[in-house]
């Protein structure tokens, strides 16, 4: 007997259909734009170029191998994960007390909260020059010399980008304040919670899904941070400030594309680690409202 | 022993006074209901008893303690809000929980208020849960619970550090006409229960009726008037009060004091006792005491019938004056009258309420 279309499985496929076509602008612009440069990236990781650029020969996965198990990639991992202990704990507490402190009622907490939020108009360029000058040791305002320091050039360099996402932070965090129900502040001030407690038994928890969004956007950042290193420290001293992406730029040269392929697609599967670690570790302690 | 004294409270945000010089004895033990339309001040009283407005002018004493500038944590008061604002990341048991932590409460057998232990806590959560049937819900969030149920966690939370004073801002009107009516009797029950005072803002007068030992009617930040709720009912003190009060409205038509009876156009309506002959007046007569008959020194226009089922509610026009309409409420077995006739219309004396034109007062026979 011959296989009929019952209705019922008639319209399921025609939903599949819709689905797939509502879909498919997402994922052509993604296969396009994400998908197949990747497989390029990885495809360029498996061979050596000579000086022209012109792929010289086929060295399969041991350069990957060498490179991801090297020196110099992983001086680079160490210096982009400092540069995220640097700057993402600093990120979150600072915006989240800009933020505490500007969500208030008062007159012209307007004018302070568009201060506070102005560095996310600042292009990086800026900051960094501006956090270039502070630091100088000669003219800048701070009179310090960290920038020749090796233990304390990175740091000098984090400072711009703290300051240049503060904006950002105290933006979303305040956005996250705003969520959270006045008359739950004022239950538990009759409860007997003081403003600390108040913060940190209830605020805190309504805007967790806030400060875990927050935590990612930062540690993805610092991790792709490149724009600042070479303004401000150009990697120095002696490489102490050379983060993956710095060393991936510096292995853009023709014959170095190979190499620069894999750290990049090193760089690709730590971010990826991360931020699944991030959502895996934090999500669960994460109250997602009802 | 009074639990709330307001003496001359007012509330101003810049210009807009809130609550206008309120005098109001709340005694202990009572159920006081602050009733009025929105805006009308009672929501800000509350919540200067509770401490989260401050007061403009005037003093504020819950017991016998002046609590002007009191913290809201020790005033011993409880608040179920409206919205209940329960704490949406804690489970229900954490939430009742919740007021026991920080706050000194009152244990029986001493005077002295001082911190539960763990085991005192957990006691008080489980009798509060066995009162409001809350026991297989304790570990649930609020998410996953329905209305009803949110509504009796925010009354646990109250109930469970047994203030002095309850206060309850419109607690009812998120929840459905049936849970109401069943939560209505829930509150008079917990009322004569614990036999605490308790503070209930609402703008909805069923409540208030049905559930106040005292009613304070409020509107435009001035008490218009303090009563039981017969009393308010059977001899409002104004107008507003009159009018805001009863379902349908005061039946009210202004007119003019003539003898023993107030003119309205053709219409004459008998009082009991007396009044100065040529007085303008505003006359009163509730819906279900105008019946269809008598001698015809009242008339109407009959404009249009309603019937519920249970009565018919029939509006005629009196005196003439499309403005005046008096509506009455006739048995559902009665046959009603057809739009456009004219009907004779008949209240007893006794019934009839007469305010003064201008100041809107209550007239007393």
């Amino acid at each position: 007997m011959a296989e009929r279309e019952t209705p019922a499985r008639a319209s399921r496929l025609a939903e599949t259909g819709m689905a797939a076509l509502f879909l498919a602008p997402s994922i052509i612009l993604f296969a396009l734009f994400f998908f197949y440069p990747f497989e390029q990236l990885v495809l360029r990781g498996l061979y050596r170029n000579n000086a022209q650029g012109t792929n010289l020969r086929y060295v399969g996965w041991s350069q990957y191998k060498d490179v991801l198990t090297g020196d110099d990639f992983r001086a680079g991992l160490v210096h982009s994960l400092q540069y995220v202990l640097y700057t993402v704990p600093a990120g979150l507490i600072l915006g989240t007390l800009l933020a505490v402190a500007a969500h208030r009622k008062l007159r012209g907490i307007r004018i302070f909260q568009t201060i506070f939020s102005s560095t996310v108009a600042t292009s990086v360029a800026v900051a960094s020059v501006l956090f270039y000058v502070l630091l100088n040791s000669q003219t800048g305002v701070l009179k310090v010399d960290w920038l020749n320091d090796p233990n304390l050039a990175l740091f000098g360099v984090s400072l711009s980008s703290i300051w240049q996402n503060l904006g950002l932070s105290f933006i979303i965090v305040l956005a996250g304040l705003q969520t959270v129900p006045t008359e739950l502040m004022e239950a538990a001030t009759l409860d007997g919670y003081g403003p600390v407690r108040r913060f940190f038994r209830i605020t805190l928890p309504l805007i967790s899904p806030v400060l875990l969004f927050l935590t990612v956007v930062l540690v993805i950042f610092a991790l792709q941070a490149f724009a600042q290193i070479e303004l401000i420290s150009r990697g120095g001293p002696a490489g102490h400030s050379e983060t993956l992406v710095y060393k991936i730029f510096q292995h853009q040269t023709p014959d170095q594309l190979g190499v620069g392929s894999v750290m990049a697609v090193g760089l690709f599967v730590v971010t990826f680690i991360v931020t699944l670690a991030q959502f895996l570790l934090l999500d669960r302690r994460v109250h997602y409202g009802d | 022993m009074a639990a709330v004294i307001f003496d001359g409270v007012t509330k101003r945000y810049g210009d807009v006074v809130a609550v206008d010089d309120l005098d109001l004895t709340i005694d202990h033990g009572e159920f006081m209901v602050l009733l009025g339309p929105s805006g009308c001040g009672k929501t800000t009283a509350l919540r200067m008893i509770a401490g989260l407005e401050e007061i403009s002018d005037g003093v504020l004493q819950i017991g016998d303690r002046v609590v002007n500038h009191v913290d809201p944590r020790d005033r011993d008061v409880a608040m179920v809000f409206q919205s209940y604002a329960l704490y949406p990341h804690m489970t229900v048991s954490k939430n009742i929980e919740s007021p026991l932590i920080t706050r000194p409460t009152v244990v029986e057998g001493s005077d002295q208020p001082r911190k539960l232990t763990k085991a005192e806590r957990a006691e008080r959560i489980a009798e509060a849960a066995r009162m409001l049937d809350l026991a297989p819900y304790l570990d649930r969030k609020p998410a996953a619970l329905s209305g009803g149920q949110r509504q009796r966690v925010a009354l646990a939370r109250a109930v469970v550090s047994r203030p002095a004073v309850y206060l309850m801002d419109e607690p009812l009107s998120n929840l459905d006409a049936k849970l109401r009516a069943q939560t209505r009797a829930e509150l008079v029950d917990l009322h004569q229960r614990f036999g605490t005072t308790i503070v209930y803002v609402t703008h909805d007068q069923i409540e208030a009726m049905t559930m106040a030992t005292r009613i304070a009617i409020m509107s435009q930040g001035k008490l218009q008037q303090v009563g039981t709720p017969r009393d308010v009912y059977d001899a409002p003190a104004n107008l507003f009060v009159a009018q805001f009060i009863g379902t349908p409205p005061m039946n009210t038509a202004p007119g003019k004091v003539s003898g023993d009876a107030v003119v309205v156009g053709e219409s004459r309506f008998r009082f009991a006792g007396r009044h100065d002959d040529g007085r303008d007046v505003v006359v009163g007569v509730r819906p279900e005491h105008l019946t269809i008959g008598g001698d015809g020194a009242v008339k109407g226009v009959v404009r249009h019938v309603e019937w519920l089922g249970y009565e018919a509610l029939v509006t005629c026009e009196v005196g003439a004056d499309a403005a005046n309409r008096f509506t009455l409420r006739q048995d559902a077995s009665a046959t009603p009258p057809a739009v456009g006739d004219t009907v004779p219309l008949q209240v007893a004396p006794e019934r009839v309420h007469v305010f003064d034109a201008a100041s809107t007062e209550r007239l007393g026979g």
